[in-house]
Order: structure tokens, then sequence, then C-alpha cells
């Protein structure tokens, strides 16, 4: 896979995964505000 | 001050025609869908669109010709009156579909969708035809990336393609040229397109929809999370699926969405590391944090989703969406006044208010404004720590470090209390059509900053004022003031100077 | 002896009547409740009165039937244009002939059920767990209508103006290039 692709292609990945990683965050955040609020 | 000649009307009338011609290209996509899906009768009304614009933007073409360059007041004015235009004549094929009550309630529809708002009045959702239920959610993906930025595509590069995107909210340059930046807004979009209509297709499957139901609505709800629009095929929008997984993927592409199309083009070509720097990254995870916080604290202690997985489905899903701007809910309308009170109501409110990024498909005040807002309070109090005649600068990060210059700060500002005026105003019509306060403000928020959530004001009954309120709330939202108050002081003053 | 027939009688009378009462209808419901539907609005504005209790609603079955590994989900219809979704078993939705969409009647069904304001087993959401299937008419595609004259005639006016204007357009670009 040629250099720019493969840049192109971890973007999109760092993006999904940032993505992911906020609703998980958020997921998190639920039970922590439920129970302790 | 300059006089408004009929040579400046032929100018913007000229590229409104090249912007509606070019638009009406889109209008053959339902065309197409009615024809493979034999709904003949979608067929002929979507024709009737597609031969209506066509024809309006021809003639705005051939009987106006340009006999001066196109300045910033131009590039302004073609996109105000193009978005009105465009809604005028993309209503037409709703209102003969039979399923809106009268032509205000399909250019309330249009509007809704253009804008990516989400707001909807149309009769038996769940019995239209597969080809317009499909077209509804292509509009707010058209809407989301601009339709200036389709003309741009095919415009010669001239100084007008610029100012109309700025005109839209799109001043973000992501490459030299103006059309290339067109098209690079266009590639990012499909790109995801793909990803996402894949990614809800498997998760379809999952929910229990056949292969083709599975697609489509797919298809439908990609395409309303990324542009951030919040249409869904079914009238209960996202409860329909009664699936968390689904509900997530929706709530990964309202990020993603919301994003700045320059912030993505920079972390795929450029420098991923951006997405950690960029000034309104930051601002949208602080504002959506003391959001969820302010929401969580309303829900848990009324009782109502303190359990983790009902909170995370119904709060922060809702929360999320109206942050972003999307609009998509999984509850009822009117369970947002019987259930969910003040303080959470008052979280979605604030959240809806602040809004996503600039140059993206999402609305609000835009987070670039909010960091411009707090910055330049903490600027100001830091003065008094230092001498009077210390030089301080500060600086905000995006797409590389900027100063803060004071114009900035004051063009934000304005913007800021123009939205904080167009919503009260919103809320007063409500309130004088006989709303109470919260439900009119709520309502009149989600409208200007084309989110999309509804406390149940929004039905084919409200009262046809309020219907026009809401459609003036959702273009100035879209367009965020500046073009549409250039072309609306370009009418006056040509009127002004006839009569003199 | 001769009372042994009157006896048997008795008792199997009164082992049917037991026999019934063990029967969902009217172990879980009320004759009254499923006299009147009640609106999905009403459920909503009255979550108080309503939650967690037997209803009794009636509509027409609209959009797709969504199978799970454990039941399926089916969505209702009511005459107030308000939909609500319905989480039963893959026997009762086997059974369905019409879903409701363009050009389709879906199935009317009325039924009783348990409803939810936040159903604790479905993560919140608001629905209706059915208990029994009290009616069902069978619902049927509808008539296409065919496309309108007045319609077809203004279409072909609009197309044809269209391709005249498009050839003025395409002359006028040819002379200004020539030139």
């Amino acid at each position: 896979m040629s250099r720019p692709i493969k840049n192109f292609v971890f973007g999109i990945l760092m993006e999904i995964g940032f993505g992911i990683f906020l609703l998980l965050a958020q997921l998190l955040l639920a039970y922590v505000f439920s129970l302790s609020l | 001050m300059k006089s408004i000649l009929w040579e400046d009307w032929k100018t913007v009338f000229h590229y409104t025609g090249v912007c509606l011609f070019f638009l009406s290209f889109t209008l053959l996509i339902p065309v197409v869908a009615a024809v493979i899906l034999k709904e003949f009768n979608t067929a002929v009304d979507f024709s009737f669109g597609f031969l209506s614009l066509f024809i309006l933007g021809l003639l705005f073409r051939l009987l106006f010709q340009p006999e001066r360059d196109a300045s910033w007041l131009h590039g302004l004015c073609v996109t105000a009156l193009t978005w009105l235009l465009a809604t005028l004549v993309i209503a037409l094929p709703y209102y003969l579909s039979g399923h809106f009550n009268s032509y205000l309630d399909a250019c309330f529809d249009a509007m809704s969708g253009l804008t990516t708002t989400g707001l909807s009045i149309i009769q038996q959702m769940d019995h239209l035809p597969l080809s317009l239920n499909l077209w509804r959610h292509i509009l707010t993906f058209i809407g989301g990336q601009g339709i200036i930025v389709i003309a741009l595509i095919f415009l010669p590069p001239l100084g007008v393609g610029f100012k109309a995107l700025v005109g839209e909210g799109k001043e973000d340059r992501l490459i030299p040229s103006v059309k290339e930046t067109g098209k690079a807004i266009w590639m990012i979009s499909f790109i995801y397109l793909g990803i996402g209509t894949a990614l809800f297709w498997v998760i379809g499957k999952m929910a229990g929809l056949s292969s083709f139901w599975s697609l489509f609505h797919g298809v439908c709800m990609f395409m309303s999370s990324w542009s951030t629009g919040g249409f869904a095929p079914q009238s209960i929008n996202t409860l329909y699926y009664h699936f968390p997984l689904f509900e997530a993927v929706c709530m990964l592409f309202f990020i993603l969405g919301s994003m700045n199309f320059g912030l993505h083009f920079y972390i795929w070509f450029k420098d991923k590391k951006e997405l950690f720097k960029d000034i309104e990254i930051k601002s949208f995870l602080a504002t959506l944090f003391f959001c969820l916080l302010l929401l969580s604290l309303g829900l848990v202690r009324s009782g109502n989703y303190s359990q983790p997985a009902a909170l995370f489905r119904k709060g922060f899903f809702i929360l999320l969406s109206g942050h972003t701007s999307t609009g998509q809910m999984t509850i009822y309308t009117t369970q947002f006044l019987n259930q969910w009170g003040d303080l959470s109501l008052l979280a979605v409110m604030l959240a809806m208010v602040l809004g996503g990024a600039s140059g993206s498909t999402a609305g609000g005040l835009k987070g670039i404004r909010i960091a411009l807002f707090f910055k330049s309070i903490l600027f100001e109090i830091r003065r008094f720590f230092y001498p009077q005649k210390a030089v301080l600068i500060e600086k905000i990060h995006h797409f590389g470090d900027r100063i803060i210059e004071e114009k900035l700060v004051k063009s934000a500002l304005i913007i800021i209390l123009l939205f904080v005026l167009m919503h009260l105003g919103g809320a007063i019509a409500g309130m004088i059509n006989g709303f109470g306060f919260i439900p009119s403000l709520f309502e009149s928020i989600s409208a200007g900053a084309n989110v999309g959530l509804s406390c149940g004001i929004t039905q084919a009954s409200m009262p046809n004022s309020l219907k026009v309120v809401y459609i003036l709330n959702m273009w100035l939202g879209r367009l965020e003031f500046t073009s549409i108050f250039v072309f609306l002081f370009f009418v006056f003053r040509s009127i002004f100077q006839l009569k003199r | 002896m001769k009372h042994i027939p009157l006896l048997t009688t008795a008792f199997l009378l009164l082992f049917l009547t037991g026999l019934m009462s063990l029967s969902p209808i009217y172990a879980m419901e009320s004759p009254e409740s499923a006299k009147t539907s009640v609106s999905i609005h009403e459920l909503l504005s009255r979550p108080e009165i309503y939650d967690q209790q037997v209803i009794y609603i009636e509509g027409e079955i609209v959009g797709q039937v969504l199978r799970r590994k454990d039941g399926a989900w089916f969505h209702l219809k009511d005459k107030d244009g308000l939909m609500i979704g319905i989480w039963t078993s893959h026997a009762v939705v086997d059974n369905f002939s019409f879903l409701g969409r363009h050009g389709i009647r879906g199935d009317y069904l009325g039924i009783t059920g348990v409803y939810y304001k936040i159903c604790p087993l479905h993560g919140g959401d608001t629905d209706i767990h059915l208990n029994e299937v009290v009616y069902h008419i069978v619902g049927h595609p509808l008539p296409k209508s065919p496309v309108s004259p007045i319609k077809a005639y203004f279409l072909i006016l609009l197309f044809l103006s269209g391709l005249l204007l498009w050839l003025v357009n395409y002359r006028l670009q040819k002379k200004t290039n020539n030139d």
C-alpha cells in the first residue's frame, strides 16, 4: 500500500477510533452518574 | 455606500441560476429510484421538481448575463437566494405526493431537509413511497455538504465560488483551490457513505431486518446521522429499531459528521495529531461533559432513566443528538415535557444552542465561537495581572496556531448575540400562539440551531404563522445570518434607490 | 348413588371454571380494559395511570417485523397516527399476513399487553409486551392509482419547454465560443 493511501486509511481508522472512544467514555459516565447521582 | 444597480442583480440572478441548474440534477435520483421501485406517481412528481428547477436555473442563466465581476456582496446574495428558491421548488414534488396538507407544509419539510434540521410535519410517514422517503434523507446529505459546493465543482474558477462558500459558513479552505475544496468535501462524505452504509447494513440485519430493508434503512440512517439531519424512515425515528448497537453507530456518525470537514482532511492527509490539538474538539468535549452532567442530575434524580442502560440510550443519545444538531430521537416528543423535568430539558437546550464544529454539517453557535468567547473572557481577566503597557496575545489552535484578534472576537460575539435573539424571537412567536415558555423556547432553539428535536409543538396542525417563523429560523441558522442580512439589505437598497 | 351424576357434573363444571380461571386472559386483565382501546397519546400523556398496567390497544401493523433470538418486535399505528413497538414471540408474528407500508394496508390488530413507560427489559424503551391478540383483521394491498392525465400533460409541456430552453442555451454558448 502506498504511503498516502496508508496515511489516509489510518486517518479514517483514527477518527472512527476516536468516535468509539467517546461512546465508551459516555457509557462509563452513564454508569458512574446513575450510581453516584 | 455602493449603489445597487441592475447589473448587480443580473450577476446575482445569473449565478443563482447556475447553482439551481446543477442542483436540479440531484432530483433525478428519486426519479430513477421511483422508476426502479415502480412508484410511477412519485417518479412523475419528482420529474416535475427536476424540470422546474432545471428550467428556472436555465432561465436565470440565459436572461441575466453578468456584466460586472462578482464581489463578496454578490456571492452572499447568491447563497441566500439559492437556498430560498431551492426550497420553494423542491417543495413541489412533496406537495404533489399528497403527504402534505399545504404547500407551506411542503416548504417546511424541504427547508428542514436542506438545512439538515430534521423537524417534520409530513403526513402518513409510515406509508411513504420508498423513493420519496429516500429522497428526504438524500436532501439532508446534499444540504449538509452545502448546495453551493455542488455548483462549485462545476463553476469556472470565479471569485463568487469562495464568497458563496463563506455565505454557507464553510470558509475553511481545505485546499487553495475552491473547486478542489468542494470536491474534497464530497470525497470525505462519499467515503464515509460507503463505510457507514456497510456498517448499518450489517447491524440492521443483526437487529432483525431483511437484507433489502437493512440496506434501505442503512442508507437513510447513515445520511441522517452523518449530515446531522435527523430524519428517519419511520415516524418513531430511531426508537423503531429497539437495538442499542444501531443507536451506538448512529451516535458514532453524529460525532464524525459534526466535525469540521477541514479537520477530516487534515487528519487524513496532513497531521493526525490535529485531532487532539484542535480547539473545536476540546471545546466540544468540555461542553458535552458539562451538559451530560446536568442532564444526568436531572434524569437520575427525577427517577426516570436512572438505570445506566436507559440513561445512555435515552438521555445521552438525545443529548448528543442535540449537541451535534442531529435531531434523532429514541423517545416520543411528548415525553420531554411529561418525564424529563426542567433541569434535563435545560441541559438539552444548552447543548442544542452550543452546536457542533464550524465547517461541518452541524448547526448552533459552533465550537470555535464558544472557544473564542471563553478565551476572550480569560484574556480580559489576565490583563489585570500584567502592567497596563504590556502587550498580551492569546492564541488558539485551529489548523495551526492563530492569534486571537479583536475583530475575530467581535464577529463571534455578534453571531452569538444574533443566535440568542433569534431563539428568543422564535420562543416569543410560540408563546403568542399559545404554547408555554419552555416548549416554545425548546422548539425555537431546535429550529434555529438546525437540530430537529421536538417537544411536540411541531406538527401539521400548528399555526401557519409559527411554521413561517420556524422556516425563517432554519434558514437564518443554517446560513448564519450574514448572507441573508446582506441579501435583504441588497433588496432594500434597490427598492430605496428606485423610489428616489 | 343417585347423587353421583349430579356431583360429577358439579365437579366437572367447577373443574372447567377453574381451568378457565388459569388462562392468561382472565388472570392478567380486568374485563374493563379489554373493551375500550386506549390511544398511544393517552399512554404517553398519563404514564402514572398506565405504566406497567395491562392495556388494550388497536392499530394497523406498520413497518417491518424485527426478529430477534428470543422474540420479535412489530409496530402498531393507532387511529391518531402514533406508532408503538410491541414485543412478542415468533409464533405471533408468523401469523401476520400484511405489514403496512406504501401501497399496503397492514393487518389490523386488537391486542392486550403490558405497557412500559421505561421498559427494564429493553433498556428503557417505551413499549408494550404482548399478552394476547384479541382480534386480527387481515390487511390487503392497496389499488395503485394511475398517473393523473393532467399531471402527464403538464409534465410533457414542462419537458418540451426545458428541452427548448436547453437547446437555446446550447446554441448561445456555441456561438459565444466561436466568437
